[in-house]
């Protein structure tokens, strides 16, 4: 089979030649059987050829033949079955010998398996004998491991639990033995919060342990908080070190206290010790100690220092000098208030800052450092008071205006320090001494008051009514509220103007002069009245006054006319017409030829203004207050007037039987009035 | 806001009652406007810590009273100041006319370095004006003084005003025109007494 398609191919290639040469040319009817035979074999070969391309063994089978099979001969082909077989019996021959040598060796190898079975059987023996020894190894090594773990576990408790309830020896030295840092404070706090954790072992059944750690922490803080106590005294003693600037720089010195940059260790320091009140407190009054020194040096070197202007300078106006004095440690206390305050604060967000609850406490001591520390000043302002006081005689009204300078800085001050505070309550109680001398000087200026021969108030008074304006206006212009301003005012008035109400009434009693005595009380009480009005506060006192001229003004007025009347006549015409009966020509001094005489006397006077007439608006005239002045001669004149239109309406009374009546009072009632006025 | 600045400088404010002083102090210090400000009584304070050139300097602000009759005792403030801010009211005439005596004042109570900035307030009633900006502007050249319009109530100008004193006064510390160290400068240096804290040096043993 093999050779038959190695001999195809050959015919193939023929045949193919064959069809392609002839085409279509020759009749297929006369070619018919052979053609047949043809197509059988090109359908073979070309199904052969088809296979070979698809079929390797065939090829190779094609490729080995090649090497041995010559020319294409009839000879050669009906040798090569020959020769194909010899070749293959050569092979099988081949094979034999091959497999003989390998059935040796797998015999061999047959020994040797047998020998390892054999082995491998001894070994398994072996091992089952030595499992059962090592099984309780096994055991040993798993418990062993299983506690390994265990301990691990348990060491990272441990650990955990020394971080949390111990320090480490970097901590207790910061805490015990470093200069104070950052470090000393975290730790502090880390002692606190151990504390704390422990007072929650002590409701476990850790108590023992719980207790153990709590006292040595608590040994642990007693000696830290020493040590702050002492770091923090030091630094706060510090506070006051601008005293040695100024013994060295005269030129260079300033409130640089009030401004030290505060560092942020010694507020932390203060704020841990607010849990140790006892030291905080010691440390506290190093901190008011060192300012009270600061403080008084300031105030020496504002009143003497190298200023271009200190204020000793103004020593001579004892108002500018205590004003100066005040506004200045008005100054200083604004300055010291900003300092306690950034010392006693606690910045939250700062770390390493112990309980913040603290905090709040801490700040609740700011107001008695400053007041401690102000309190240095009372002595040094009473002095300065006492200078005044002692000193040159000075003016009332310095004393008031002093009065009223410390008024009004106890409230500027006490906004700042604290209203209850030493140095405001000890300004209330120099302003009472300064008072005191004020009321003793105010009631020695007592004036009395006797008439003047200008019927004007003495000169005394006028003066006392000038510095009692000074006085006036200082109370108008201090901020008191109103009903201290009254109580004050009244303190004034009852020192200064109701013994001069009093003197000038008492003064009426003799009757000699009244007149004169009216027209000068009137006077005075004017100038009172100018005095007070101004004042709303004195309002209700200028309107007693006022009453109280309108009294004498009464007086004075009904006196003159009285006088006016009786001196030309008139009253004693009028008093026999008020008390006889008609006809009143029939009553002796009211005949008719006497009553002719008696009104061209009348008529003479008043047309001639004679001095009986003019010597009562002299009088008048003589009031200073030209209101009071026109009203009283007004009034004087009506009552004139008045007292004629009386006696004319008489005479024209037809009952009264004056026969010439239009002779005897020939000038109408009108006609008079008009003249007077 | 801590105590970190390097100067603090002394302010007064002056001016006639009622041109906004107090309402300016507070425009600067708490950006607000108080629409009812009461009367200062004498003297009030405030501060606030501004930076020029990378420095931080604090403002103490002396808010003196206007009313005539505190007049004897805001004069005790002037002494020291560094700065002085003369206000007056730009729709006040009569504010205006006083500026002389404020002056006056200003000149004999301070130093001769003293930095006067001349203020005109209520710039938003600019419409009710009674004194225009030449004029005032005339006014402050003839007397040396630095110029400027502001508003405390829409807070216009209001922190420049403030700043420019504090630019001028630096200046002069810089310049040397000026020793802050000495007394009536109104300028305060601020030291530490306290040695800075040793913190690295032991942190890092710690660790
Ligand atoms: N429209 C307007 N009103 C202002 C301005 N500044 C102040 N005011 C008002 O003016 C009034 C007086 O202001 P204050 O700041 O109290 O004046 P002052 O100068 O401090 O007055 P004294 O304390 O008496 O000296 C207040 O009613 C303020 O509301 C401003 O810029 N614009
Ligand atoms: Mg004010």
């Amino acid at each position: 089979m093999v050779n038959q398609r190695n001999q195809r191919p050959l015919l193939t290639l023929d045949t193919k030649q064959k069809i392609n040469e002839n085409g279509g040319g020759s009749s297929p009817s006369t070619t018919a059987p052979q053609n047949s035979i043809i197509t059988r074999k090109v359908h073979q070969v070309v199904s052969i050829s088809s296979s070979l391309a698809e079929n390797d063994s065939l090829r190779n089978a094609l490729q080995y033949l090649g090497t041995f099979y010559g020319e294409n001969t009839v000879d050669e082909r009906r040798n090569l079955r020959g020769v194909l077989e010899s070749k293959t019996l050569d092979t099988h021959k081949e094979l034999l010998r091959e497999f003989t040598k390998v059935n040796e060796r797998l015999e061999l190898l047959d020994n040797v398996v047998g020998d390892l079975s054999k082995a491998c059987s001894l070994i398994d023996e072996q091992m089952r004998q030595h499992e059962s020894v090592t099984k309780s190894f096994l055991v040993q090594y798993n418990n062993t491991q299983q506690k390994l773990s265990d301990s691990q576990h348990r060491q990272k408790l441990i650990s955990t639990f020394l971080t949390q309830f111990q320090l480490t020896d970097a901590e207790r030295d910061a805490l015990l033995y470093h200069p104070i840092t950052q470090t000393f404070f975290r730790t502090l706090n880390k002692v606190h919060d151990i504390k704390n954790a422990c007072t929650d072992m002590l409701r476990t059944h850790q108590q023992k342990s719980g207790l153990e750690i709590m006292e040595e922490m608590s040994g642990y803080q007693d000696t830290a908080y020493e040590r702050l106590s002492r770091w923090t005294q030091e630094k706060c003693r510090l506070l006051s070190s601008d005293v040695y600037q100024d013994s060295y720089a005269d030129e260079h010195d300033e409130h640089l206290y009030g401004h030290l940059l505060v560092e942020q260790e010694l507020k932390n320091a203060l704020n841990a010790l607010s849990g140790r009140p006892v030291l905080l407190r010691c440390c506290l009054k190093e901190i008011v100690s060192a300012r009270k020194t600061a403080l008084v040096s300031k105030f020496f070197d504002a009143l003497h220092g190298g200023r271009r202007r200190p204020i000793e300078m103004a020593a001579h106006d004892p108002v500018r000098y205590i004003g100066d004095i005040l506004a200045w440690i008005h100054q200083s206390a604004a300055s010291e208030r900003e300092l306690v305050d950034s010392l006693l604060s606690n910045d939250e967000s700062e770390p390493g800052t112990p309980t913040s609850s603290s905090s709040s406490s801490l700040q609740s001591y700011s107001f008695g450092v400053l007041d401690e520390t102000f309190q240095v000043l009372n002595a040094h302002l009473k002095d300065k008071i006492d200078q005044i006081l002692n000193g040159e005689r000075v003016d009332m009204i310095v004393y008031f205006r002093l009065g009223h300078l410390m008024e009004l800085y106890r409230f500027t001050i006490g906004k700042l320090l604290g209203m209850n505070s030493s140095l405001p309550c000890y300004l209330s109680e120099l302003r009472s001494m300064v008072d005191h001398c004020f009321y003793d000087v105010l009631q020695k200026q007592q004036v009395v008051v006797s008439l003047t021969l200008n019927l004007k108030p003495p000169n005394d008074m006028v003066d006392l009514m000038h510095k009692l304006t000074d006085i006036l206006n200082t109370l108008n212009q201090s901020m008191v509220p109103q009903e201290s301003r009254e109580q004050e005012f009244s303190n004034i008035i009852s020192a200064v103007v109701d013994p001069i109400l009093s003197n000038l009434s008492s003064t009426i009693t003799s009757q000699e002069n009244i007149s004169d005595m009216y027209v000068f009380i009137v006077n005075c009480h004017a100038l009172l009245h100018n005095t007070l009005s101004p004042y709303d506060f004195a309002t209700k006192k200028s309107e007693v006054v006022m009453a109280e001229t309108d009294k004498i003004m009464e007086q004075f007025i009904s006196f003159q006319s009285d006088q006016l009347l009786t001196n030309v006549g008139i009253k004693q015409i009028l008093d026999l017409i008020k008390n006889n009966q008609k006809p009143l020509s029939a009553v002796d001094g009211l005949k008719p030829e006497q009553m002719s005489l008696f009104m061209q006397s009348l008529y003479v006077h008043l047309f001639s203004t004679s001095t009986l007439l003019l010597s009562p608006q002299q009088q008048c005239d003589k009031i200073s207050s030209t209101r009071l002045k026109v009203y009283s001669k007004n009034r004087i004149t009506t009552a004139l007037s008045d007292a004629y239109a009386q006696v004319y309406a008489c005479i024209q009374d037809l009952e009264n039987q004056y026969d010439n009546a239009k002779e005897i009072a020939f000038r109408t009632p009108q006609q008079v009035k008009i003249l007077l006025e | 806001m801590s105590g970190a600045h390097e100067y603090i400088f002394k302010y007064i404010i002056i001016g006639d009652m009622g041109v906004g002083k107090s309402c300016l102090l507070h425009q600067f210090t708490d950006q607000k406007f108080m629409t009812d400000c009461p009367h200062t009584i004498g003297v009030e304070f405030g501060t606030r810590v501004i930076e020029i050139a990378n420095k931080h300097i604090k403002l103490q602000i002396w808010d003196t009273a206007g009313q005539e009759r505190f007049r004897a005792v805001t004069r005790s403030y002037y002494r020291g100041a560094a700065g002085a801010l003369m206000v007056y009211d730009i729709t006040r005439r009569q504010t205006f006319h006083h500026l002389a005596s404020w002056l006056t004042d200003a000149r004999n109570l301070t130093n001769p370095h003293t930095i006067i900035m001349l203020i005109g307030n209520k710039l938003d009633l600019a419409e009710q004006r009674e004194v225009s900006f030449e004029e005032a502007s005339r006014f402050a050249q003839e007397n040396g003084l630095i110029y400027m319009e502001t508003s405390a109530k829409t807070g216009e100008n209001v922190e420049r005003s403030f700043i420019e004193t504090a630019t001028k006064i630096y200046q002069n510390i810089e310049s040397g025109v000026l020793d802050p160290n000495s007394v009536e400068s109104g300028i305060q240096v601020t030291t530490t007494l306290i040695e800075p804290a040793r913190e690295q040096q032991q942190s890092g043993c710690s660790c």
